[in-house]
């Protein structure tokens, strides 16, 4: 079962095979060859740092930048696989901000109550942030810009990261990248090496409708996970400050609640045996 | 001093605990900044990171230095420590704004005890607590210092995949690409990846390249290149061996998850081994 507490449910709470993750392992190695781009400076081996989040970034009062620190762990990889926006910056689960359309708060903000404005105010803030960072891009690193433009950038970014994680007892991220893959086929030929070539791999459509529909329930763990963690300030491993701990602890509590307010009792229950930020087996 | 965590609190704990001499470590801080031990004021915890312990060591003029110490449980062992010092070196001497390193060990078998950097405290505010209330000329502002840092990262000029290291601190008979000489006089080389998750637990034990890997001519490239987009890289002569030691690796990296006694003392061809454990859960 998933390290992961929170994706049990999405997997109806079965055990994953680790044999199907090799054989999707296999699968990847009959198409990774495919991903090298066409122009060989998509391939130029660059330096980026491995965990850009705004604790690492230290500015002066008027905010130029004075510092980045934490380079541990940092990797040298090919650019097409390195591109895209840094994590606190990116936005890519809002379709305005996918489509790159300059964001604009709306009209009626000050009428709006209290919860909405602050929502709309958020949404704003990482749309804006996306949207400039990728304005910026274009406009000041030429090179970084003509590798995110590439269609198939963010599929190929992802194959490659989850096909390298350890495996966790879950085998979805890296299937339902793959059906992108045999997907986008086209596209992934497109901006390669060789013209002509053949998907070497395929999925059956029940596979299909499985897995990307796991994936949805997943992502949508993930938004929620995320919220939770900024929340209740703590960080994917379960770490906080020690002047947030008592207050985590507490806010903990609270979210669970809230959290199973909806749920019909069946899913209560596996809700309480699940939830995430208990102490739990890590085997 | 210890920081609480929501979940698993001993498990973390245990992972974390680190013995180390204070007194040494004060004595190396004072040392890097070429002067005696009586100088230093305090030593304090600044932080407890993911994989380090910070500290903060302040001088009697004020001065203040940080020092960095790796969990024991940190991986890898020498190289994330060996690898994060030359990659600041590097990316420093190029112009770009990173902290200098002032001293560092790669040896926990040290007078202190521990594997440790120091270094020049970065002057101005981590933008953390209000990166949420910036308004949109200063997240404009930063966020054009972010993409111009990146854009002169990038023209770094580098020789193969991995990660950077200084050439005496690897071991003599590992792998490596040498860089071209850079303006600071030091000496650069690109050696095995040291990112957390080809190391990760079991995966340290793995007797596999992990790099570095050199930029081919167009009809190896895309070979050695798809064998970098799995776990990990090989020298260009080894390319078909290492293919399949980094499947292996796939391998192992799964079957080590699951529950199994006998544990894994040969990282030789582990596939028959999983078959036959999948073939009886």
């Amino acid at each position: 079962m998933p390290i992961e507490r929170a994706y049990r449910e999405s997997l109806g709470y079965r055990e994953s095979s680790p044999q199907e993750h090799i054989e999707n392992l296999e699968k990847y190695m009959l198409v990774a060859s495919d991903f090298v781009p066409k122009q060989d400076d998509l391939s130029r081996p660059v330096l980026r740092h491995p965990d850009l989040q705004p604790n690492n970034l230290f500015v002066s009062d008027d905010f130029d930048i004075l510092g980045i620190i934490d380079w541990q762990h940092t990797s040298i990889l090919p650019l097409f696989v390195a591109a895209g926006i840094p994590n606190y910056i990116q936005n890519y689960r809002d379709d305005e901000s996918v489509r790159f359309i300059p964001p604009k708060l709306p009209e009626d903000l000050d009428e709006m109550d209290e919860d909405d404005r602050l929502a709309e105010l958020d949404q704003y803030r990482r749309r804006h942030l996306h949207f400039f960072y990728l304005g910026l891009t274009q406009r000041f690193n030429d090179l970084h810009w003509r590798a995110i433009e590439q269609r198939t950038t963010l599929l190929k970014r992802k194959v490659f990261t989850h096909a390298g994680d350890p495996w966790e007892g879950n085998n979805v991220p890296l299937k339902a990248d793959l059906i992108r893959v045999t997907q986008h086929w086209p596209d992934i030929v497109a901006e390669g090496n060789d013209g002509t070539s053949v998907c070497l791999i395929s999925f059956s459509d029940q596979e299909v409708r499985d897995a990307l529909h796991i994936q949805e329930l997943q992502e949508e763990t993930n938004t929620q996970l995320e919220m939770v963690r900024e929340a209740i300030g703590i960080n994917a491993d379960g770490w906080t400050s020690h002047e947030r701990y008592e207050g985590a602890i507490a806010q903990a509590a609270e979210f669970k609640e809230m959290g199973t307010e909806d749920m019909t009792e069946y899913e209560k229950d596996m809700s309480r045996l699940h939830w995430p930020f208990d102490d739990h087996e890590e085997d | 001093m210890t920081d609480g965590c929501s979940y698993n609190q001993f498990l973390r704990l245990a992972e974390r605990r680190l013995v180390f001499n204070v007194h040494e470590l004060k004595k190396v801080a004072a040392k890097s900044l070429d002067r005696p031990e009586s100088d230093v004021k305090t030593l304090s915890k600044l932080a407890e990171g993911g994989f380090n312990r910070v500290f903060e060591i302040t001088m009697n003029d004020d001065t203040r230095v940080i020092a960095r110490l790796p969990y024991p449980s940190t991986y890898p062992n020498r190289f994330a420590v060996a690898s994060e010092v030359a990659t600041l070196n590097l990316i420093r001497s190029n112009g770009i704004a990173v902290p200098k390193v002032l001293a560092y060990s790669i040896n926990s078998e040290n007078a202190v005890g521990s594997e440790y950097i120091i270094m020049e405290k970065v002057s101005g505010k981590s933008i953390g607590d209000t990166w949420f209330d910036l308004t949109e000329k200063q997240r404009v502002k930063v966020i054009l210092g972010i993409v111009k840092l990146e854009a002169k990262l990038f023209t770094i000029d580098l020789p193969a995949y991995g990660s950077i290291y200084h050439p005496v601190d690897l071991p003599s008979d590992m792998g490596r690409v040498p860089l071209e000489p850079q303006t600071s006089g030091q000496d650069f080389c690109v050696g095995p990846d040291a990112a957390l998750k080809w190391w990760y637990k079991e995966r340290s034990l793995l007797d596999v390249e992990r790099g570095p890997c050199k930029y081919l001519s167009s009809v190896a490239k895309s070979k050695v290149l798809t064998w970098l987009l799995l776990p990990k890289n090989a020298v260009q002569d080894r390319l078909v061996n290492s293919f399949l030691q980094s499947f292996n690796l796939l391998i192992v990296s799964l079957g080590l998850r699951e529950k199994n006694e006998s544990g894994y003392k040969h990282m030789g061809n582990l596939a028959c081994r999983l078959n036959e454990h999948t073939e009886n859960p």
